[in-house]
């Protein structure tokens, strides 16, 4: 086994913050979250010699945490789908006005959010993947991420009331604003 | 390309530069309730990052409420303190290679 390289290690320690992020996203619960970083930490160690060097780090860890995860629900049986219906109906979202939703309501949304939405609409909206990379990432087609990342982003729009956003473009939400678009 | 492009040195569409301007104009709140050229600007930079993005202009992007939510609740994570006990992790690892090549 060839010896870990000093670079290899400062490189995990760089990707710690992103793999917490990822991590409390995907489990929704901080301790889970440390639990599976350590995990994928691990594992990423023991298997070092398969990560190409100059390849994407990065997202090479985010695959073995997702795997880590989703194998790690099955061996505790839940479900992994917990789509439409039961967490639903729990959370009440109060109308948010434009430009003015609070970050608490929109972390209860994205709970809502079956697993492979959220993760889709994470890795793209927020830590930076390109939809082939996210789509390496979940072992899936690109038109499967883009379709999750859609229905996602519909199903938090509706859960926290806020009408087609730039579905028609920037003049759409002009004409929301201005109020031209009711007339 | 008009004056009002924004674009970097070698004429490509600057997409981070685009961001932050329309960034800082929703701040200022402006062009929702402003005239003509507001919204012109506004298409001309929302048309640079969507021609960086393959045509279509960015569902996640900067205009979208979501899409700044979004970023807002991931960064908040990101930049959360990381424990000890990671760092603690991989010195453990390390120390532990030696023995792993001797088997």
């Amino acid at each position: 086994m060839a010896a870990v390289s000093q670079g290899f290690k400062t490189d995990l320690l760089g990707a710690i913050p992103s793999l917490r992020a990822f991590a409390v996203s995907l489990t929704q619960n901080a301790d889970k979250a440390d639990d599976l970083v350590q995990e994928t930490l691990v594992k990423a160690w023991d298997k070092h010699e398969s990560f190409q060097p100059g390849t994407n780090l990065k997202a090479w860890l985010f695959t073995i945490l997702r795997n880590e995860f989703y194998s790690q629900m099955r061996k505790r049986g839940r479900e992994v789908q917990d789509s439409d219906g039961i967490m639903t109906a729990r959370l009440a979202v109060h109308p948010a006005q434009h430009g003015q939703l609070d970050l608490k309501d929109f972390r209860g949304a994205l709970e809502q959010l079956p697993e492979d939405q959220r993760e889709a609409i994470i890795l793209i909206g927020a830590s930076g993947f390109s939809y082939e990379e996210a789509a390496e990432i979940c072992g899936c087609a690109v038109g499967t991420i883009k379709s999750r990342v859609s229905r996602a982003r519909t199903r938090l729009q509706e859960i926290l009331k806020i009408s087609g956003e730039d579905e028609y473009g920037p003049d759409a939400i002009s004409a929301q604003v201005t109020g031209t678009a009711a007339h | 390309m008009g004056g009002n492009d924004v674009s970097r040195p070698d004429g490509q569409p600057d997409e981070g530069a685009a961001c932050l301007v329309l960034s800082y104009y929703e701040r200022l709140g402006c062009w929702d309730y402003k005239g003509e050229m507001k919204n012109m600007t506004k298409d001309i930079l929302t048309g640079a990052m969507g021609r960086r993005r393959n045509g279509a202009g960015d569902p996640l992007g900067p205009n979208s409420e979501i899409g700044r939510k979004l970023k807002q609740y991931y960064d908040e994570l990101v930049s959360d303190d990381v424990p000890d006990r990671f760092s603690q992790l991989l010195s453990q690892l390390e120390k532990a290679e030696p023995a792993q090549k001797k088997d």
